[in-house]
């Protein structure tokens, strides 16, 4: 384990703390940092994108055509998976600075289930807002 | 082993949270309800707006602070070796600084077009 490379054995010693000792706050612990990882990789490709179409390419004939290339049904779904990864980090984190900011402990037990409640509704609002989107695109 | 920091950062990481949790909420809102349609003009319009430019750039800075100390302190609790971590937080500092100064050349890009703007950048841009 010592000898291991540390992206594996950050890995190896989330699994152990996962299994040997489960409890919903080392899920939610676990949720937060997969999901902070997947919205700092998305940030890096955003930026880079966006940048480039504004500032390098600068025409609109380019930006507009990479837009329209992201117009189909796979990257709407992508996008709606992106958008549970903001919901659930977003409240989860909220969650987090509440409880620390003011001794809430006896409450996260509680707080992380509002989170899970509220989460799911937000999604809900979500994938109604999208489903005439999805509907009028083609495959 | 232990070592002493972590107050500011931990601080820097709920300070930057909060202000996403609300900036996040204004530009996700802004571009996919309000604009609907994001295309060239629509962006490239919102960008010689001064107050959108300046939001803009408070939402890069903390989304990039915010996304590489996330990051980093995942990298921390694998208790790197000294110098592995020296090497490493230089890599992570000048690529968020790297990111951020790119972003700023597409906030910048049509910034130019804002008067009061070119005024401040002087006669080189236009302005006086």
């Amino acid at each position: 384990m010592e000898k291991m490379w540390w992206p594996l054995r950050l890995i190896a010693s989330t699994v152990r703390d996962t299994f040997l000792n489960w409890h919903l706050g080392q899920g939610s612990f676990d949720i937060q940092r997969l999901t902070g990882l997947i919205l700092t990789g998305y940030l890096v490709m955003h930026i880079g994108i966006i940048s480039t179409g504004l500032a390098i390419w600068g025409g609109a004939e380019t930006f507009n055509g990479v837009m329209e290339a992201m117009h189909n049904r796979v990257i709407l779904v992508m996008e709606i998976l992106l958008i549970l990864c903001v919901v659930f980090h977003m409240l989860n984190g909220l969650r987090i600075t509440v409880v620390d900011f003011f001794s809430l402990s006896k409450l996260q037990n509680k707080m992380l289930w509002w989170t899970g409640v509220a989460t799911i509704l937000l999604m809900l609002y979500v994938i109604w807002g999208v489903l005439p989107r999805f509907a009028e695109m083609a495959g | 082993m232990t070592r002493k920091s972590g107050l500011w950062p931990w601080f820097g990481q709920r300070a930057t949270g909060l202000f996403l949790a609300f900036g996040l909420l204004v530009h996700v809102i802004k571009i996919h309800v309000i604009d609907k349609e994001v295309d060239f003009g629509v962006v490239a319009g919102k960008l010689t707006s001064p107050g959108w430019v300046f939001f803009d750039f408070l939402l890069l800075a903390a989304c990039i602070y915010h996304g590489f100390n996330g990051v980093w302190s995942i990298y921390l609790d694998s208790d790197p070796e000294g110098r592995e971590r020296v090497v490493w937080s230089y890599i992570a500092f000048v690529f968020g600084a790297a990111l951020l100064v790119y972003g700023s050349m597409a906030l910048g890009a049509y910034a130019k077009a804002i008067p009061e703007f070119r005024f401040a950048l002087g006669p080189r841009w236009g302005g006086g």
